[in-house]
């Protein structure tokens, strides 16, 4: 009969090589492959010119996007060798594992993980108990997962790879036969098998139907590609009844979808934390690919790899390091150095013992960034589609690792670019990670980009919000709005959607906005949500996003908050008081920025009132006149009155200490230029009753310290200097002390002359 | 030969019976040895990292650590490539190259000790003035350096303390390591290395003011950084196992099984060195010495002394108290502040360690 099992080592180099071989040896009519069936029909574009590996098959439930399975391939997978042989050769190929659509049907407890049935992260997070995931169940699944990695460790080898070269490939008398050495696994998992717990038995039970199928439809030389540890189970398929009736169990099939996505080495490593991954893709692939001589090319990788880095190394480096790799694995009993032998090599002849270098090794070539490629007509949801079509249109392709991209907005590319990245930030693919403080650069991004390959299950989930990136952030970015539980979290999308030009969600957004804001009493709130408005309003200028009416919410939003605000402001406590400073603050340089007529005015207006009301929060009210006074809403004369009124001996020095905390915090300029507020506040001190000036000073420490060191300093040489002086000298007249008139007039005629001047200029020279 | 009065046996000497039973083991399996190696490389590292030969010898461990450190070393002194041992001091930096060479060559004594003063003709050779003045120059004038020596044996030499020998000094061993000869331009003559001929060269990663080796010369060496022990129990097994033998050296007096003790300094060592509390609950300062494993090694046997002829002849925490706080304050005034803050903060609340506490502050005070 003619089927052929060959057993191989998921994502072995040494087991791809052998089937290759084998199917050579064998020229079968028909393969059949541990994999998804659900993506038989997406076989034939392994074959694809544009297909270059790694890639992965997604499955995912149509239900529940999140339910999904990744079947990644490298060049090395000896599943992907023996797909592209069937479609080279044009014999049917399919998979025959047990199809996930039972398994998204199953309870999540029950997820069992094998190779290729990589769960998607979420179903990995709620997967807490999953055996796999704890250590100390490692060892009693390496024999499962990996019988031949169990095989090479049992003889000495931490490298499987290099034991199946050495066992299995290199022969003594220079014969071999791919389909011998797959007869010899055989028997050697027979051996495995019987230490093992029975796993899997649907799986296999849906193996063996598969095989029976394939035997039934007349197919003569029947070749199997399985994980190794199968190989017994399906060798005597026997009666088809007991399979039957266990696959009858299962629970029902779930509607799924199948695909191709790019994939990374960096994915396939154990690193990421999958059960299932390999160490050092890297180094497999170049297993794979090297011709001959395989540490001394990778040597050579190494030491260009450094060189770029701008490390010297020699080609006397490369001799020694090769020879004390060879001595290192003849000292352990090793035929071929494997890569332990050749990175200890490295490390202790390149690189000086130390291992700081050694990273660079491990991340450049032992894992080696690679990202694979779909041919663009692969089906793919709608929305990745969609993605797909913007990357190009942009010349924006994902790349593996990390990568910084700077965006100039002002060019129109540039600009797309960051609405494309804004718009997947929306979505929750979070390609790029927005660096910096927006409020410094108003034209320049500069983005973080990182391309995981579970943006491909994340795409699919999004799927439901539309079937483009711009519809889908709009629809998602609208219902994000609807249910902010706060006005300031409806800015807060309202200023993401104009960074990613969502126009569309930005309409019943700012309905919903006006309404909210409408009945919304809280002065707070409304206060809390302006500044990421007027942000936004500020950005549009640049993105040339149309802001109209944005600006119309924006502008009631100021007229509400300057009705409610005078209100708001009394009663409050310390604290309270000092929130609400920060939002006088803020909203005062959310009006500027605005910079509308008429909202200032209202604005100012509501000042005027928090400035004059009796019973007003010292706090605010001296706040209040303090931005008045900035804003040239009143003079320096009726500051001084203000002053002298706050620090009348009739208010409580408490309270005019809160009132001058308010007008003196955030810069000393006011007091060292105006020396009749110095002259004000000197009075007012030295006035303090003596039983109350312990109550105020902390206060008052707490405004001076805000200063900086040499305002400070400033403030009292004037005050020094001020002494008792009871009358109010013109600002001209305040000379700094140690001024020298004298040799400050020696400098006259040359600005005289720099300036022009020069008929007085004349007279002196 | 009086060989109890030495106060401390080479390696070879004192590791004698181990050396036999793993030659014998050796030619009873047959295994292959390089050129003029007394051992083959498998028995080189069983004698290092210890093992039972099938005669039911027991090889007792030199070295306790990451077995990968032995195999790189003997594969590079197997592939007549020199042997940069480097780490911070008391990593057991030149314990392994004394031993090394007392196993491959079977003479641990060819050694060059750097210092700043090291002239080249403890690298290459000096000559006997007198002979030179009766006789002129000649062999019998020459007086060979040890290296010198190891290469016409083709045995292992060994330099400790590599980078403190002045860098024109240094620069002699390059055709030493490159050419594998001497010239002596003198006699017209030269001494070419035997094979078996190979250098073992310890260095010091943490001094300043070291003499960095040039980058030609540093490229003739194999370099191994000697780690820190990776964990609490291997450093207890190391501070357990010399302290014994230490003991037995010097004759000290038995003093019980000092388990507790050893684990107590290990731990305090092991805390500061990291700046974590093993918990890793617990930040802290961490002084400016090494505490390297030898440190802790002499604290202990410090300890073992005090309580042999001073104590009741059980190690307390009071006999470990002072050498502990010698090995921590290397500088008096930040280290004092780091000890102190230490024994407030980790050792006053821990269970179990309140003699250790009080016995501490009582000295520090």
């Amino acid at each position: 009969m003619g089927v052929t099992l060959l057993g191989i080592r998921h994502h072995g180099p040494g087991s791809a090589r052998a089937v290759a071989a084998a199917l050579a040896e064998l020229q079968p009519d028909t393969i059949l492959i541990e994999g998804p069936p659900e993506a038989d029909e997406l076989i034939p574009m392994a074959a694809h010119p544009a297909m270059r590996p790694p890639v992965a098959l997604l499955v995912y439930s149509d239900a529940d996007p999140s339910r999904a399975g990744f079947w990644p391939f490298a060049e090395f997978s000896p599943e992907w060798i023996a797909m592209r042989f069937g479609v080279g050769a044009g014999v049917p190929v399919r998979f025959i594992d047990l199809p996930a659509s039972h398994r998204f049907g199953e309870a999540l407890e029950d997820h069992e993980q094998q190779h290729g049935e990589e769960a998607a992260e979420q179903d990995r997070r709620e997967d807490d108990d999953a055996p796999s995931d704890g250590v100390s169940h490692v060892l009693d699944h390496i024999h499962r997962t990996d019988p031949i990695a169990a095989l090479a460790s049992a003889a000495g080898y931490d490298d499987p790879e290099r034991w199946w070269e050495d066992v299995v490939e290199q022969r003594a008398d220079g014969t071999f036969s791919a389909l011998d050495s797959f007869g010899a696994i055989a028997d050697a998992m027979s051996a495995v098998r019987d230490h093992a717990p029975p796993e899997d038995e649907e799986r296999e039970a849906y193996m063996r139907q598969c095989i029976r199928e394939a035997v039934k439809a007349g197919h003569q030389r029947i070749a199997v590609v399985c994980g190794a540890f199968h190989v017994p189970a399906l060798a005597d398929p026997g009666p088809a009844a007991p399979d039957a009736k266990l696959l009858k169990e299962l629970p029902k099939k779930v509607k799924t979808t199948a695909t191709w996505v790019p994939w990374t080495h960096g994915r396939l490593a154990f690193r990421s934390g999958y059960g299932a991954g390999i160490e050092s893709p890297g180094w497999y692939h170049h297993l794979f690919t090297a011709p001959d001589r395989v540490v001394e090319r990778w040597l050579a990788r190494v030491a260009e790899l450094f060189r770029a880095e701008d490390l010297p190394v020699s080609s006397a480096h490369l001799i020694e390091a090769t020879r004390l790799a060879d001595t290192l694995a003849t000292l352990r009993g090793r035929t071929l150095a494997g890569l332990t032998e050749v990175t200890e090599a490295v490390q202790s002849v390149l690189c000086g013992g130390y291992d700081t270098q050694m990273a660079l090794v491990r991340d450049k070539l032992v894992i080696g960034e690679d990202l694979g490629e779909v041919p663009p007509d692969v089906p793919v949801v709608p929305l990745a589609a969609d993605l797909a079509r913007e990357q190009k249109r942009l010349r924006f392709p994902p790349r593996p690792g990390q990568t910084e991209a700077d965006l100039d907005l002002r060019k129109p590319n540039d600009a797309d670019k960051s609405r494309l990245l804004h718009r997947l930030n929306i979505l929750g693919v979070a390609w790029g990670e927005l660096g910096r403080s927006r409020s410094t650069g108003t034209f320049r991004e500069t983005w973080v980009l990182d391309w995981q390959p579970e943006f491909a299950v994340k795409l699919v989930e999004a799927a439901i919000w539309g079937t483009t990136v711009v519809s889908a952030a709009s629809a998602k970015a609208a219902d994000r709005a609807a249910d902010a539980e706060q006005l300031a979290g409806i800015t807060d999308v309202v200023e993401v959607c104009l960074l990613a030009d969502l126009p569309d969600a930005l309409d019943p957004i700012m309905g919903l906005l006006a309404d909210r804001a409408a009945v919304d009493t809280d002065v707070a709130h409304l206060a809390d949500a302006l500044p990421a408005l007027a942000r936004t309003l500020r950005y549009g200028d640049v993105r040339g996003t149309d802001t109209t009416a944005l600006r119309k919410v924006a502008d009631t939003l100021v007229v509400r908050i300057a009705l409610g605000f005078p209100h708001a402001c009394t009663g409050l406590d310390e604290d309270g008081a000092r929130q609400m400073r920060a939002r006088m603050d803020n909203t005062h340089q959310a009006v500027g920025l605005l910079d509308d007529a008429e909202a200032s005015a209202q604005w100012y207006k509501a000042m005027q009132l928090v400035a004059d009301r009796e019973g007003m929060t010292g706090l605010l009210a001296g706040r209040a006149v303090r931005l008045l006074y900035d804003a040239d809403r009143i003079d320096g004369e009726e500051l001084n009155r203000r002053m002298g009124l706050a620090l009348t001996p009739g208010v409580a020095p408490t309270e005019a200490a809160a009132w001058l905390d308010g007008v003196l915090s955030g810069g000393a300029m006011l007091l060292i230029h105006d020396p009749v507020l110095l002259g004000l506040l000197d009075r007012w001190i030295a006035g303090i009753p003596a039983d109350s000036f312990t109550d105020v000073l902390p206060l008052l420490r707490r405004t001076f310290s805000n200063f900086q060191g040499p305002e400070r300093r400033k403030i009292g040489e004037l005050a020094r200097a001020l002494g008792s002086a009871p009358t109010a000298r013109s600002a001209a007249s305040v000379e700094p002390p140690g001024f020298d008139t004298e040799r400050a007039d020696r400098a006259l005629p040359v600005v005289r002359m720099l300036l022009g001047l020069n008929d007085e200029g004349a007279s002196d020279g | 030969m009086s060989e109890t009065t030495v106060l401390r046996l080479h390696a070879e000497q004192a590791f004698a019976h181990e050396l036999e039973a793993l030659r014998k083991a050796d030619a009873d399996a047959g295994r292959p040895k390089p050129p003029r190696w007394k051992l083959s490389p498998w028995a080189v590292s069983t004698y290092l990292l210890g093992g039972t030969l099938a005669d039911g010898v027991e090889i007792t461990a030199k070295y306790i650590g990451p077995r990968r450190i032995v195999e790189i070393a003997i594969a590079t002194l197997a592939t007549d490539r020199a042997l940069l041992l480097v780490g911070v001091p008391g990593t057991a930096k030149t314990w392994v190259s004394e031993h090394l060479a007392a196993a491959i060559s079977g003479d641990s004594t060819l050694l060059v000790q750097g210092t700043a003063g090291t002239p080249e003709e403890a690298m290459r050779y000096g000559w006997n003035y007198a002979q030179l003045l009766a006789h002129g120059p000649s062999r019998d004038a020459l007086v060979p350096s040890p290296l010198m020596r190891a290469m016409a044996t083709g045995a292992i030499a060994r330099i400790e303390e590599l980078t403190r020998i002045p860098a024109d000094v240094q620069d002699t061993l390059i055709t030493i390591l490159s050419e594998k000869t001497l010239p002596i331009p003198e006699l017209g003559e030269e001494t070419q290395a035997e094979k078996g001929f190979s250098v073992i060269a310890t260095a010091n990663d943490r001094d300043k003011g070291v003499n960095e080796l040039s980058s030609a010369l540093r490229r003739r060496f194999n370099t191994v950084v000697l780690p820190l022990p990776g964990t609490a129990e291997e450093e207890i097994e190391i501070v357990s196992q010399r302290v014994k033998s230490l003991g037995k050296a010097l004759e000290l007096p038995e003093v019980p099984a000092a388990h507790e003790e050893i684990r107590r300094v290990v731990t305090v060592f092991r805390e500061l060195r990291s700046g974590l509390t093993t918990d890793g609950r617990t930040k802290l300062k961490t002084p400016s010495g090494t505490l390297s494993p030898a440190e802790a090694i002499s604290v202990v046997a410090g300890g073992i002394a005090l309580a042999a002829h001073f104590g009741d002849g059980t190690l307390r925490p009071a006999d470990i108290a002072a050498g502990i706080l010698g090995a921590v304050v290397k500088d008096a005034s930040t280290d004092k502040l780091v000890w102190q803050e230490y024994l407030e903060t980790v050792a006053r609340g821990r269970e179990g360690w309140g003699d250790f506490y009080r016995s501490c502050r009582e000295v520090s005070a």
